[in-house]
């Protein structure tokens, strides 16, 4: 199961595509990722990354509807795996193991004096 | 999600096999995207995804227009750069190797050209000499076999990813093979031609001024004919290992 572990990005990616479920298309991944996370990736970028969670299995795609916006191209629509799935439950676990307990050195001073 | 024609589709039903949709009125020509950073996009991307990459591209674009023309085309074209970057490699990077080894031995040619003579390089130009060889020789390629075989040999070179028959790929081989050959036969040619009114103009006043620089230039044809024939070898072979791959290909199908 090594491979199955994500990186950031494929992590995030895979949280937006839930997010935008049953409406999860490039565009819209990349838009949700900008808005929510703050990473404004280029479209190759995230199609890079689909394409290599597509061939972890954890997810799958299909096309849908074209527009006169797209140029009559149709849209690719991603959804998780039941893999996908597993994968970021796993993700999800390792990192609240890992954040338990930790304090962050001069966090609470920081956050003191954001709020000032 | 909604098909083209409104009817409901779920993700995991939705069709396959939706390639383009001719019921959908394109755009103005003044709301589309830059030309040149489609045709990029069109070029560089792998087939399956460029349905979907060149759509989010265009509709967020058309979005983005709306607030600010300007702003918009230098978007679209940044994220075509970035985005043909992205997968230049995975598409395109047979063809580029290609290219730069080719690049590289004209660089290291013309390094040991301006070795020998660093003072004056222009000793191994001589217009004659390439009309002698770079004219003839692809005329007569094209004569033994066709200008439709010359535009597919070069075409299979620049994008050897293409699907061709194994006939396609025999006759753009015979193309380079026949280019390759015609050069040195010119080059030949061309020298002897310059060897023998060397010797017809040469006595024994003369011998040891004008032997040396007439030989140099009459050389020059048999130089410019090896470099196209070296050229022409390189791009039989690619040719060559590109049938071979297509070959193997269809064997594990």
């Amino acid at each position: 199961m090594q491979d199955k572990y994500l990186g950031e990005l494929e992590q995030m990616v895979l949280l937006a595509i839930l997010q935008l479920q049953p409406e999860a298309y490039g565009g819209q991944i990349r838009q949700c990722l900008l808005q929510e996370a703050g990473r404004d990736i280029s479209i190759g970028a995230l199609y890079t990354t689909l394409e290599r969670l597509g061939q972890k299995g954890l997810l799958t795609s299909a096309l849908g509807e074209a527009t006169a916006e797209r140029g009559g191209r149709a849209k690719k629509y991603f959804h998780l795996t039941a893999t996908g799935v597993q994968a970021l439950q796993r993700s999800k676990q390792a990192f609240d193991r890992l954040w338990q307990g930790v304090q962050l050195p001069g966090f609470d001073e920081t956050r003191r004096e954001l709020s000032r | 999600m909604k098909h083209a024609n409104g009817q409901k589709l779920s993700p995991s039903t939705a069709p396959q096999e939706v390639r383009w949709h001719s019921d959908v009125p394109p755009l103005p020509p003044q709301q589309q995207p830059p030309i040149l950073a489609q045709l990029w996009l069109e070029w560089v991307l792998p087939p399956a995804l460029q349905e979907p990459i060149l759509g989010d591209l265009q509709e967020e674009f058309v979005a983005r227009q709306q607030q600010h023309r300007r702003l918009a085309r230098h978007w679209y074209v940044r994220q075509s750069i970035y985005t043909g970057l992205q997968f230049i490699q995975q598409t395109k990077g047979d063809l580029l190797m290609f290219m730069l080894s080719v690049l590289f031995f004209l660089a290291i040619t013309g390094f040991g050209i301006w070795l020998c003579n660093p003072d004056n390089p222009a000793i191994f130009y001589d217009f004659p000499s390439i009309l002698l060889v770079v004219v003839p020789a692809p005329l007569l390629a094209v004569g033994v076999t066709s200008r439709q075989i010359a535009r597919q040999a070069i075409s299979l070179l620049t994008q050897p990813e293409q699907a061709a028959s194994a006939r396609d790929y025999q006759q753009s081989l015979q193309f380079w093979r026949v280019l390759g050959n015609t050069a040195v036969l010119c080059g030949i040619v061309a020298t002897l031609v310059g060897m023998i009114a060397i010797a017809n103009s040469t006595n024994g006043d003369n011998v040891g001024r004008v032997l040396g620089p007439a030989s140099a230039v009459c050389l020059l044809t048999m130089l410019y004919a090896f470099i196209l024939k070296t050229l022409s070898y390189v791009a039989a072979e690619k040719i060559r290992y590109v049938a071979l791959g297509s070959h193997f290909e269809q064997q594990d199908e």
